[in-house]
């Protein structure tokens, strides 16, 4: 097995499951897990320092995500422009593929705070996911997202705030 | 179950939601991989003929305006004729 291989079985579902949580949807969470393991194939060779592959992989996969979001968001704001029909905020069009394995009646509160989640800004959505679904210390998170551990800190109690405040208009 | 709104929303997420497994193969990493290379490579050729083609363009265009053009001075007795013809 090459080194590439034992990433790639150590890391595909860490990967795939993070883009899961960002896009709430199957097939561009996918699409977006081949994308960081060509950009891995790309430079693993040339990324030396083995104890840091974890965070390396969760940046890149990171910052795929949000890259994909982004011109998810542009494509919208374009298409609207030509389109009356079609409504600026995506995530009320964002179809949410949950696990087949939630039960029925948790379903629709899961679906709920997903798109909570999913409109939260881009560095307090990172640091709930990190946290919260990947369980990764503030210092992890702090080095994934290029931020202090204060900054991690306070963008988490902001993100707390945001979706309590959203749960209560709801 | 005790509903998100009660409990801590964050906690409750981490509660319920399962891990995907993927199926995603090896095999198409590397197919990805020959075809974004292969992309960018076609990418890489097609402005390299671009920037060849206009050159080429540039160069024939100097050069036709070279041979079009042709200027001719005469002089006559008190007068300065000067004529320009393709």
């Amino acid at each position: 097995m090459t080194e590439f291989e034992s990433i790639f079985s150590q890391y595909k579902n860490k990967v795939y499951n993070l883009c899961m949580m960002y896009v709430l949807n199957s097939e561009d969470a996918k699409d977006i897990t081949q994308d960081v393991f060509v950009s891995i194939y790309e430079k693993h060779a040339a990324f030396k320092n083995e104890a840091e592959i974890g965070t390396w992989i969760y940046r890149i996969c990171v910052n795929k995500c949000l890259d994909f979001l982004r011109w998810k968001k542009r494509k919208s704001i374009f298409l609207s422009v030509f389109q009356y029909a079609v409504s600026f905020d995506i995530v009320k069009q964002q179809n949410v593929d949950l696990h087949p394995g939630i039960q029925f009646e948790q379903k629709e509160q899961l679906e709920k705070l997903l798109k909570i989640i999913y409109k939260l800004p881009d560095n307090q959505k990172s640091v709930v996911l990190l946290s919260k679904r990947e369980f990764l210390s503030q210092r992890e998170i702090a080095e994934i997202l290029k931020i202090s551990e204060k900054a991690v800190e306070s963008l988490l109690q902001r993100a707390k705030v945001n979706i309590k405040k959203q749960l209560s208009y709801e | 179950m005790n509903s998100f709104k009660t409990e801590e929303p964050l906690d409750f997420l981490n509660q319920i939601h399962p891990i995907h497994e993927t199926k995603l193969n090896i095999d198409a990493i590397y197919e990805r991989y020959q075809a974004n290379k292969n992309r960018h490579k076609k990418i890489h050729n097609s402005f390299l003929l671009l920037l060849l083609v206009s050159a080429g363009m540039q160069i024939w265009h100097m050069k036709t305006l070279k041979n079009e053009v042709h200027v001719e001075a005469t002089e006559s007795n008190s007068s300065i004729s000067l004529s320009i013809y393709h």
